[in-house]
């Protein structure tokens, strides 16, 4: 892609001359130095403990779902007792926790914070962030974001989904403290993910390497920068509507509680405002990560490079303007139902086109089925189920039919958990020994990788059948008739979490043997972008002189 | 690039966007008042309009003893009371529904009861379903306007004045539903002891 992006029409190459590559490694704390942790401004230390961190919360979010699928391997309810009762509140507490736990601890920081932060100064030539300080903050607020939601769960847990819906999330339905709690956590998040992407669009408008223009950008960082725009306008939203909700539940007023005037429905409208751009956030870093490694592993420029950086830029603008679909069953006029129809299937065309793209990209190339690669096929697949069940559910009429069902927990688990995390996991075996110097071998990568795709399709494939079948989502236990499904959903969902661990061991390994001798181009021919010509890992400081593109 | 310049630069560029930022935390909660205000204006989610004098969408005012007028068609418009669990009132209409002619002004009342021991300030909410419906119903009197006060164990009529706009035939659904149900529902007004 890149190819495309840093060549030039006249594919001469990179002319990156990065002088400071050696030598420039004087001033590095040592490793085990707590304060280069704490107080690091460092993009690559940040981007490193946005993905330890990441990793480290995706375990704890991953372990509740491996106990809800526990719960659900069979009809009536096992484990969720409390006092020989089944309990239907923790588990709430659980899915909600899951939700949040993998939204905005998991995918965001790894693939913003993580690979945004490792690899955007790097593929753009500049020597840091921005605002390296802001930097370190926005990473540390979400550590006591975690410990927050997590605090949230001994004041008896917050049953609102992530979606914290009024009046359920209000005083009726939480008269303790835990939803303020998740709803301070939220604020965290927030604030640590607005700050990140101030820094983001700001390295990436003023500190490119000289000739790198907009247009020859790699693709990763044009994801990035839509991403981090997505993320400026409507986070704040969402933080506003928290900050209503929780003077409703704390200082009497009435911004959605009905009785006072108000109307829970516009925390619905304000909600998904944020909502939906926020899935859209989640997966165009995923759509630049994939661009990067078909190219790569295709030995050939992405193909159609303008209309890949316009589809993302589609995707953003018109993601924004069609929350309501995810409201389609609260009473809205025709009109309106026909208007979110319509602009949420015109989002599949730019989709198309990344995906058809891909495709070309790959079409008479040199293919090798490396471990990024087939993370990547994996993605193009998979997301691509999702999507098409995303173009159903867009329907009004079709929704309201499946709404709160299985299907759309189906359906978003696939463009979600199958595809979002099946590009924090190319783009983790792609740059992981950039970033380390260390090595996974090929057969870990290649066992993880079949044993996560085998058990992700096993646990999110039979949801669609049991959605359609009329299975609603949200509840702890189900009718005997959708045992069989259900059962083989469990089954998978215990091969993947196994896969997991075996590749946290995997990494830890290969981390505790040290480092190998790692080319700077590992990939060889095809890997052109700026990353692969500094040495791996790179220099704690690198490009102090900017890179010259011509 | 002069290290500099870029400072101020990159400095000014965040200031943008810190603004920006800001600006969407007002809107989130402009929101508020917009959407009410939106609500009010279209009718949206069945919100009933509120008059003075009888008038219609079909442009001018007019007057309810005009003969053209009952030639109107008529439709049915049901009455519908709910109390919170937290207000200890009866509260019922005292007609369940009615036979009204498009254009002409209504009245009717609805029965509240105060069951406790203790006076008790109730606010109601309404609206109309169809939804739709919302922007061609008025009120022209309605206890809902505002707070009502009753005592222990005391028992009112409270007074409903309305009118269905005959713009009401001009909409795409008319012929598909043949009654308007008016609801109210009845809340503990914060105020309340």
């Amino acid at each position: 892609m890149v190819s495309v992006a840093v060549k030039g029409k006249d594919n001469k190459g990179v002319v990156a001359k990065d002088t400071s590559r050696s030598g420039d490694d004087h001033g590095t704390p040592s490793r085990y130095s707590i304060k280069r942790w704490l107080f690091s401004t460092n993009h690559k230390d940040i981007g490193t403990m946005y993905l330890v961190f990441a990793i480290f919360a995706g375990l704890v979010g991953g372990s509740l779902s491996f106990f809800m699928r526990l719960e659900l391997q069979q009809p009536e309810v096992q484990y969720f007792l409390n006092a020989g009762e089944p309990d239907g509140h923790m588990w709430a507490v659980f899915i909600t926790a899951h939700g949040l736990i993998m939204v905005f601890f998991t995918v965001m920081p790894a693939l913003i914070g993580g690979f945004g932060n490792w690899f955007v100064p790097l593929l753009i030539g500049a020597p840091d962030m921005a605002f390296p300080r802001m930097n370190n903050i926005s990473f540390w607020l979400l550590v006591p974001a975690f410990g927050l939601l997590v605090s949230s769960m001994l004041f008896g847990g917050a049953g609102t989904g992530w979606t914290l819906y009024p009046p359920l999330s209000g005083l009726l339905g939480h008269s303790d403290p835990s939803v303020d709690l998740a709803i301070f956590a939220m604020h965290l998040a927030g604030v640590s993910s607005i700050l990140g992407a101030i820094n983001f669009i700001v390295t990436i408008l003023n500190m490119r390497a000289p000739g790198l223009a907009l247009h020859k950008m790699p693709l990763f960082v044009w994801a990035t920068l839509i991403t981090a725009f997505l993320l400026l306008l409507t986070m704040p939203v969402f933080g506003g509507a928290i900050t209503m909700l929780l003077a409703d539940r704390n200082f009497a007023t009435s911004f959605f509680v009905a009785e006072g005037g108000g109307d829970p429905l516009l925390f619905q409208h304000l909600f998904w405002f944020f909502g939906h751009p926020e899935v859209y956030i989640m997966i165009l870093p995923a759509f630049g990560i994939i661009s990067h490694i078909v190219s790569t592993f295709s030995r050939k420029p992405v193909f159609g490079y303008l209309a890949m950086v316009y589809a993302m830029v589609s995707i953003g603008f018109f993601g924004s303007i069609v929350w309501a679909h995810h409201m389609f069953t609260v009473g809205m006029s025709l009109a309106a139902q026909s208007y979110f129809t319509i602009a949420t299937l015109i989002i599949a065309v730019p989709t198309g086109i990344k995906i058809f793209s891909w495709l070309a990209t790959m079409w008479g190339g040199s293919i090798s089925f490396r471990v990024p690669m087939l993370w990547s096929l994996g993605f193009i697949g998979l997301f691509t189920i999702g999507g098409v069940t995303g173009v159903v559910l867009a329907n009004g009429g079709v929704d309201t039919q499946l709404h709160d069902t299985y299907y759309v927990v189906g359906h978003f688990h696939y463009v979600l958990s199958l595809g979002s995390v099946f590009a924090i996991f190319a783009g983790f075996y792609y740059w992981f020994s950039k970033m380390s110097g260390c090595v996974i071998p090929e057969w870990a990568g290649k066992v993880h990788f079949w044993t996560t795709f085998i058990g992700v399709n096993l646990t999110f494939f039979p949801m669609h059948f049991l959605g359609l079948a009329g299975m609603p989502r949200r509840y702890i236990d189900y009718n005997e008739a959708f045992a069989g499904w259900n059962a083989v959903a469990s089954y998978g969902s215990y091969l993947s979490l196994s896969s997991t661990l075996f590749f946290v061991v995997t990494v830890v390994c290969v981390l505790l043997r040290g480092r190998s001798a790692v080319a700077a181009n590992y990939w060889g021919k095809g890997a052109d972008t700026l990353e692969w010509t500094v040495s791996s890992p790179p220099p704690y400081h690198s490009f102090s002189n900017p890179p010259r593109i011509t | 690039m002069h290290r500099f310049s870029l400072r101020r630069n990159n400095r000014r560029t965040g200031l943008v966007l810190a603004v920006l930022c800001c600006m969407m935390v007002g809107l989130s909660f402009a929101s508020v008042p917009l959407y009410d205000l939106f609500c009010r204006a279209t009718g949206f989610g069945g919100r009933p309009q509120q008059s003075d004098s009888p008038t219609s969408r079909m442009g001018k005012g007019y007057d309810d003893s005009s003969p053209a007028l009952h030639d109107l068609p008529k439709i049915r418009v049901r009455f519908d009371a709910n109390v919170s669990a937290g207000l200890d009132w009866f509260f019922a209409p005292s007609v369940v529904e009615k036979e009204v002619f498009l254009g002409e002004v209504y009245e009717t009342s609805y029965i509240a009861k105060n069951l406790s021991q203790d006076a008790l300030l109730g606010v109601a909410t309404f609206n109309v379903s169809p939804q739709k419906t919302g922007v061609y119903f008025h009120k022209i009197e309605c206890f809902c306007f505002k707070e009502q006060r009753l005592e222990a164990g005391e028992e009112v009529m409270m007074k409903v004045v309305f009118f269905v706009d005959p713009a009401l035939r001009e909409y795409a659904e008319w012929g598909s539903f043949d009654t308007i149900t008016l609801s109210y529902s009845f809340f503990p007004h914060s105020d309340g002891s």
